[in-house]
């Protein structure tokens, strides 16, 4: 995988009414629907599905067009939904000698979407992974190599990409949390739970929302 | 009766002629046809041990498959078991009592999740019989019915209303599935009744820990939604009265009235309904090229832009691993869920398949560069089943000869005379 060189600029949004319910009010910019044509041409499985994946695409890139933190890189609908996006958090990574925390300000998210997730509940680890920064400290995101995030312990049948990509931001800037070890649910680094537990004063990383430009 | 006292008492099976009615509008070979019936049963519980105990009656052929054990509250309402069955694996217990009773037929049997299953397992079944409550076991089922063309008899009780119900889906493409006739309470319960833990990450799969409530309901329930199941089985294989074929039978115990409805297709169902033509194919899949198998699919040729797909039985392709030294380092092989996938060249650490990089199926770009590497190669010489999926069209491509047991989970023949 490539670095993450790309800039997500601060631009003020224009927020459909409706916020992020109105997506499809979003006019697609000519990039964006170019790219929406491409990956729909090569859309794969069941006619069901094939419309679903579209719309879950559509949604992506009109979200990437109202929130400035946000920006799709790259989308694949041959079979399972992923997508390959840039979103501007606050990522903890591991703590130096000295357990002085590192925190990166842009993640590269793998978001895969399976087409039994449209039914049936999914665990909360199955959709997001961070591939970019590498050594987050998190306790919900699991140590490398697969740095899988868990949303939750299990996510409802027919959850919403855009929920996906919200429930991260929160997850990753800690704004929702956690950090319990003893959880079956939820915790796939034990360690960093036990870390953040003794840190309760730097939680959240960031109290911004989703949509504002600042960080 | 336990298993014991069965064993004791039954001697070889006498011919089905002895007993077998010549139906009113029947065949005059109806114990052959019957003895040739393959059914593959799911859920070896209360109802479906019933329904079992009756098809080996027939002397035909028994898949067997349920994931639970005996307890004790399985004698309340669980035939041919006795208090030194509690403790063993249903589908394994139930084959023993039906070769107790003198079933002479051939039987396999998976003590384990269904779901872990590939298509290849049921593709000689005639019949495919539901017999659980669990709903996500109930879609997984309904979909390998509607993929294989197979027909799916689903029996289950309501025991507080004494309610008893078969729904027979003929597996054609138009028809219904069981998820079409769900309703918002069903999905409700889907939802309420899976669960997962971090442990199934852990284990490189989306494992669900099933917690379906127990069937709560008399015996007499349970067999009797099993004698009526059989009844609409019998009349399929025999084709006796009116086609059964996507009906959907309830018997009500308050008021004993019947009531006999058509099941149809949900346009807004939101489960895969299309079809897999088998094709069988001599040696092992294996051995082959994804690009012969394409060719041998009829959907050829198989180049990276064509708009082709690949499920090759359970396993996964992992376009790359991910270690701690390098991030992401190209794998390009089959795997299978937890399966380790090598060491790392630079830092020699075992690496996992990344998951964003699982595909299952997979796309005929994303194999381009192996497409003419054979399947053994690339870490799928156990395959037993590749479907090839294409625009509008999907072929499933099966071994001629089945092959017992290997790395992907199956059924296992129960011999006779196995403990």
């Amino acid at each position: 995988m490539e670095s993450v060189t790309m800039r997500i600029q601060d631009v003020v949004p224009v927020v459909p009414q409706g916020g992020l319910w109105a997506l499809d009010k979003v006019a697609l910019s000519v990039g964006n629907q170019q790219l929406l044509d491409w990956c729909a041409a090569r859309c794969g499985g069941s006619r069901s599905w094939r419309h679903r994946k579209w719309a879950e695409a559509r949604d992506l890139l009109a979200l990437s067009q109202i929130a400035p933190r946000f920006k799709v890189r790259e989308m694949d609908l041959r079979e399972t939904f992923r997508a390959l996006a840039l979103l501007r958090v606050p990522v903890p990574c591991t703590p130096d000698a000295h357990g002085q925390l590192r925190v990166e300000r842009l993640a590269l998210l793998g978001i895969t979407y399976v087409e039994e997730a449209v039914y049936e509940p999914q665990p909360g680890y199955g959709f997001v992974t961070v591939l970019e920064p590498s050594g987050v400290w998190h306790p919900n995101v699991a140590t490398h190599p697969a740095q899988a995030v868990c949303l939750g312990p299990k996510l409802p049948a027919g959850i919403l990409v855009k929920e996906l990509v919200l429930s991260t931001y929160g997850a990753l800037s800690m704004q929702s949390v956690q950090m319990d070890e003893r959880a079956a649910e939820g915790v796939l680094n034990a360690e960093a739970a036990l870390w953040w537990q003794q840190r309760m004063d730097l939680v959240p990383l960031s109290r911004t929302p989703f949509l504002s430009p600042g960080d | 009766m336990s298993t014991r006292t069965c064993r004791a008492r039954c001697p070889a099976p006498p011919s089905l002629r002895a007993r077998l009615p010549r139906f009113v509008g029947g065949r005059a070979d109806a114990a052959a046809a019957l003895r040739r019936l393959k059914v593959a049963l799911v859920g070896a519980g209360s109802v479906g041990r019933n329904i079992a105990l009756h098809l080996a009656r027939f002397g035909g052929t028994l898949w067997l498959a349920d994931r639970g054990r005996l307890k004790p509250e399985s004698l309340l309402t669980h035939p041919l078991t006795g208090p030194a069955d509690i403790g063993e694996p249903k589908a394994s217990n139930l084959a023993r009592a039906l070769r107790a009773c003198g079933f002479r037929g051939q039987l396999f049997v998976h003590d384990g999740p269904v779901e872990d299953l590939s298509l290849a397992a049921f593709a000689d079944a005639d019949l495919v019989v539901l017999a659980t409550d669990n709903l996500r076991t109930e879609l997984w089922v309904g979909g390998v019915c509607l993929r294989l063309g197979k027909g799916l008899v689903h029996a289950s009780v309501h025991g507080e209303t004494l309610v008893s119900q078969v729904r027979f889906f003929s597996g054609r493409v138009d028809a219904g599935c069981p998820a079409c006739g769900y309703t918002k309470a069903e999905w409700q319960a889907l939802a309420d009744q899976t669960t997962f833990s971090c442990s199934g990450f852990a284990a490189g799969a989306r494992r669900a820990a099933d917690a379906p409530p127990p069937t709560m309901s008399t015996s007499f329930l349970c067999s009797l939604a099993a004698d009526l199941a059989m009844t609409q089985i019998l009349r399929f294989a025999l084709g006796l009265g009116a086609p059964v074929a996507d009906t959907f039978l309830e018997h009500c115990g308050y008021t004993h009235r019947t009531v006999v409805a058509p099941l149809a297709r949900n346009p807004a169902c939101p489960c895969d309904h299309t079809a897999y033509r088998q094709v069988r194919l001599g040696g092992q899949l294996g051995a082959l090229t994804l690009r012969e198998l394409t060719a041998a699919a009829g959907l050829g040729p198989a180049s990276g832009r064509a708009p082709l797909s690949f499920t090759v039985d359970r396993f996964a392709f992992a376009e790359m691993a991910g270690c701690a030294c390098s991030g992401q380092v190209p794998l390009g092989k089959f795997v299978l869920a937890g399966q380790a996938v090598g060491e790392c060249p630079k830092c020699q650490h075992p690496i996992v398949a990344h998951p964003f990089y699982l595909h299952r199926p997979v796309p005929a770009s994303v194999v381009e560069a192996v497409l003419d590497r054979p399947l053994h190669a690339l870490g799928a010489g156990a395959a037993r089943s590749v479907a090839v999926r294409g625009d509008d069209r999907a072929v499933l491509l099966l071994e001629r000869r089945s092959r017992p047991e290997g790395v992907t989970p199956s059924f296992r023949t129960w011999p006779l005379g196995a403990k």
